[in-house]
């Protein structure tokens, strides 16, 4: 009896140490996740790490914020197929050991905290396991050496971003680096940056049937609004110098039923004047290879389609002529592209296509790459007379909706805006945040440089301030309702 | 037992590796549709019609419905070279029909109806290293004329190859209309025993469509055509309730139809016009189930123009086409049930009684029901002003008339009324419009003494509330 006595406490206290060798605990380190098929990558992933860890804390394990003290590293994949999602995850240990893979699938977004419960509860069974069968062994020292650690665990320093690993917390620009203006009245769409008087900077900003010319200094300063009839619509607003004055003119582009009436407007400093009427072209201004702005044109065709190519406006006498003409890939028009030279000196293409996917084109048109997430996002649209392909009731085909601009700076950014929400179906668009982000040509992909904080509103349009480095973007705060018209903010960034 | 969780997971296990191994093969998810609902009262069209409005008697009663269609269309685009494109239609007239399976059902109190109509499936795919595009399956057809033809909501199983050459895009079409199997059980006129089955393959309606559109320059467009008709269903179906109108092409003939077309449109100066003109010619070898061997001589045209006039657009369309006994053919649906397959109202104007209008979803009568007026012919035209109030609220209002093309015995004359109409449409959110509207039409000696007891009939009249939304 005493034997069986002695053998029961013998093997209870080998039991209690092998347990108290793990702290009762699997110290584990989630690396993070990889997201593919989603739009907002970088913010799923953090928010799939943060769910994992909180989920997997518990009785036998316990998540670390540093790798270098854990037993085992947790690393996950997030993939969206149509509908469907798997998450999948691996647990290894340092020495390279897979100790657990596990998965969750699901089929709708609703499904994917639950799931990533489950996926926790899958992990944390099989390191409970882990911990009961292999035991480490020496467990009074390795409790020693990882005390400190331990201990630095709250107020640990993050290292230094190295070789492909770059922190979101890194490429995102300080919000505080930013200007936003008072509420502006009216659902707006389209911005524009002019010269400067006084050190104030011009802008010029479009409603559907408004054009505010504005001075930026402490505040935005209204200097005029003109208004327009309720049977044009104003489609983009540009600025550029085309008669060499000194001063960038006001290039608006404007549809009246199936035709373009675009105008020109010249800025005085306390008003806006006319100078051009009815010229029957979507207009644009683009810094073409980093290079200096200009105007571009295109015309309408008989459907309401962009017809012919895209040329250069240059300022003839009274009157306005194209020249140089640019060829375009594929589905490509005035709104959706920019051009880009590496460093040899190679002509690119970049474009938005048909489906908001950005990509980039050799000079000979061939396709080179292509993104994972969609960019760009408007709502600005026009209508053009119904193909006659579609039934007279539904006319879902004669919406023709203009890019977002992608600028390019004069040392090789790339920048484009990115719009999110949660309501973008066929052509009924409720974007309801927005995020700019800056890529560079490496050679074989964009890679991107940085990315804006995101904001929670719509971006309606954005210029690029080269001479200040600075985003001006034109954010819409609240909808146009059956009531209310709705409102705006002129938003700053600084981009250095 | 065992053996199918194995299989199961195996399954599973397997799903998964491809579905991971493939994430370049993510698809693009596209939704479009139409959502529109309309409450009418009207003293010729009641809930549900579809066809000619049978103008015969004085029609004092006002009746009144509610319908509502949803039309949805789904894309599941591979990438930008293959797309599946996908679209379904759930009608319902409120009131009508709850727990019975059918189109058109489930608007009674309970609702619970499959009411599920497939519009389309077709596969929409570019041939690799060419520019030419292919869709293949049961999509939309459409003619270039307006729909006189055939189109402007026709459904067909068959395919159209396009390509662009320089300014000038081609396409070639196919289109297999009917494939019939069985004479009617109850109908049939020519000779065949009723309730007769025969192989597929034989008694079929084709199409052939050959188009041609050039963008002369950014303010003018053209185009020729060749279509082609075959019919050889020469046995009737249960749909012919009768025998045919007189003049007209239907189930029961054996018919070959060519059609050639030009078109043209163009900006000139502040107005944009475009016409078109259709000539047919073709053989009719059995008409209404007995051999005939008369030929085909026929025509079509059209001449529309608009106008910026003050702070609106000004329209005018003037629409002919030919009757009698070189009566116009085109595309009805012939073995499933009598609609026409050719809204051509387009052609005519903004019209709501004398011809089908935008506004209709399941309710489909007017006065002029298919561009060829039952062999009639139609001669017509109309004028038209269309403004913005503001840059929500659109006001139209229209005026049309139109006359049968060849004298018919038993009229006093070919004139068949004026219609008045008027429209107020506010866009309360991008893509939702409501409006309303209303029509109403003074009805010409076409018709006179053909009411009760060889009185006059009532003139049509139609007011409508409505919402649409696109998106």
């Amino acid at each position: 009896m005493k034997r069986i006595l002695y053998h029961v406490i013998v093997s209870a206290t080998i039991l209690l140490c092998a347990q108290m060798s793990w702290g009762g605990q699997v110290k584990t380190y989630v690396s993070g996740f990889s997201v593919t098929g989603y739009q907002s990558k970088d913010e799923l992933a953090a928010a799939l790490r943060t769910l994992l860890m909180s989920r997997m804390s518990g009785n036998s394990v316990q998540v670390v914020d540093n790798p270098a003290g854990a037993d085992v590293t947790v690393s996950g994949s997030y993939l969206v197929i149509g509908k469907m999602f798997s998450l999948d995850a691996v647990a290894k240990k340092a020495s390279g050991e897979v100790v657990s893979r596990a998965f969750v699938q699901g089929e709708s977004q609703d499904e994917l905290i639950p799931a990533v419960g489950k996926l926790a509860r899958k992990l944390s069974d099989d390191l409970q396991k882990m911990a009961v069968a292999a035991p480490e062994p020496t467990p009074a020292i390795a409790q020693q050496e990882r005390a400190p650690e331990t201990g630095m665990a709250g107020n640990e320093v993050v290292p230094a971003p190295s070789g492909d690993i770059i922190r979101p917390a890194v490429l995102q620009k300080a919000s505080g680096s930013g200007w936003v203006s008072q509420r502006l009245e009216g659902e707006l769409s389209g911005i524009a940056i002019g010269g400067t008087r006084n050190g104030e900077r011009e802008l010029f900003v479009i409603g559907q049937q408004s054009l505010r010319y504005y001075l930026q200094g402490d505040v935005l300063r209204l200097v005029q609004e003109v208004t327009f009839p309720p049977d044009v619509k104003v489609l983009r607003v540009d600025t550029a110098d085309l008669d060499g004055d000194g001063t960038p003119e006001v290039y608006l582009t404007i549809i009246s039923g199936d035709r373009l009436v675009s105008q020109v407007w010249v800025p005085t400093g306390t008003s806006l004047k006319k100078v051009a009427d009815g010229l029957q072209y979507f207009m644009r201004a683009i810094s073409v290879n980093g290079g200096e702005k200009r105007l571009y044109a295109q015309e309408m065709a008989m459907d309401g389609g962009f017809y012919g190519n895209v040329s250069e406006v240059v300022k003839s006498g009274d009157g306005y002529m194209l020249k140089n003409p640019l060829k375009l890939p594929r589905f490509g028009n005035l709104y959706n592209f920019n051009t880009f030279t590496d460093d040899h000196g190679k002509k690119y293409v970049v474009m938005l296509n048909p489906d908001d996917y950005l990509q980039v084109f050799s000079a000979d048109g061939e396709e080179l790459w292509k993104s994972s997430d969609k960019y760009g996002g408007s709502e600005n649209y026009f209508k053009r007379p119904y193909p006659s392909s579609v039934s007279a009731a539904d006319k879902f085909g004669s919406i023709v909706f203009l890019d977002q601009r992608i600028t390019v700076t004069k040392d090789g950014e790339i920048i484009v805006p990115q719009n999110g929400g949660f309501w973008v179906l066929g052509n009924s668009r409720q974007y309801s945040k927005n995020s700019v982000y800056s890529f560079r040509w490496n050679g074989a992909a964009l890679q991107e440089e940085w990315h804006t904080t995101e904001s929670q509103n719509y971006l309606a349009d954005y210029g690029y301030d080269a001479s200040r480095h600075e985003l001006v973007g034109l954010e819409v705060v609240k909808k146009e309702g059956l009531i209310g018209n709705g409102a705006s903010v002129v938003v700053v960034k600084k981009t250095e | 037992m065992k053996v199918s969780k194995k299989i199961l997971t195996i399954a599973a296990a397997g799903a998964l590796t491809v579905a991971t191994a493939l994430p370049a093969f993510a698809l693009e998810n596209e939704f479009h549709g139409f959502v529109g609902l309309r409450a009418a009262n009207s003293n010729y069209v009641t809930a549900g019609a579809f066809g000619q409005i049978p103008i015969t008697g004085d029609s004092k009663t006002t009746y009144n419905w509610i319908e509502q269609r949803a039309r949805l269309f789904y894309t599941a685009k591979a990438n930008d070279n293959l797309k599946l494109v996908t679209g379904f239609e759930l009608d319902s007239i409120w009131g009508k029909d709850s727990y019975t399976n059918g189109r058109n059902e489930g608007g009674a109190l309970g609702a619970d109806t499959v009411n599920l109509e497939t519009k389309w499936v077709y596969l929409d795919f570019n041939v690799p290293s060419t520019k030419v595009n292919v869709k293949a399956g049961i999509q939309g057809l459409n003619d270039a004329y307006k729909s006189v033809f055939v189109g402007g909501g026709a459904d067909a199983a068959g395919v159209l190859m396009s390509s662009p050459m320089g300014p000038t895009t081609l396409s070639l079409g196919w289109f297999r209309l009917d494939d019939r199997s069985a004479t009617a059980a109850a109908f049939n006129n020519n000779g065949t025993a009723a309730g007769v089955t025969f192989s597929n393959g034989k008694k079929t309606r084709d199409l052939l469509l050959l188009d041609a559109k050039c963008n002369a320059t950014k303010d003018m467009t053209f185009g020729a055509s060749y279509y082609f008709l075959n019919n050889d269903n020469s046995q009737a179906t249960s749909a012919q309730a009768g025998p045919l109108e007189p003049n007209t092409v239907g189930a029961p003939s054996d018919y070959t139809a060519h059609v050639l077309g030009l078109n043209a449109a163009a900006k000139l100066g502040p107005a944009t016009v475009d016409g078109f003109f259709l000539y047919e010619f073709g053989t009719i070898d059995t008409y209404n189930g007995n051999a005939l061997k008369s030929h085909l001589n026929s025509f079509a045209a059209n001449l529309a123009g608009k106008m910026a006039v003050g702070p609106g657009t000004a329209k005018v369309s003037a629409l002919y086409v030919n009757g009698g006994t070189n009566a116009f053919v085109d595309i009805n649906n012939e073995t499933s049930a009598a609609y026409s397959e050719n809204n051509f109202g387009n052609a005519l104007g903004d019209v709501l009684l004398l011809a089908r209008n935008p506004f209709l979803t399941q309710t489909e009568s007017a006065i002029i029901y298919d561009a060829g007026n039952n062999g009639m012919g139609v001669i017509g035209g109309s004028v038209g002003y269309e403004a913005n109030v503001t840059s929500k609220l659109v006001a139209k209002a229209n005026a049309a008339f139109a006359a049968v093309a060849k004298s018919q015995t038993g009229h006093d004359s070919k004139y068949q009324g004026t219609e008045l109409n008027a429209d107020l449409g506010y866009k309360m959110y991008d893509g939702l419009t409501v409006g309303v509207n209303g029509a109403y039409v003074v009805l010409g000696d076409f018709y006179k003494g053909l009411g009760t007891g060889g009185s006059d009939p009532a003139n049509p009249y139609i007011t409508q509330v409505y919402a649409k939304y696109v998106f």
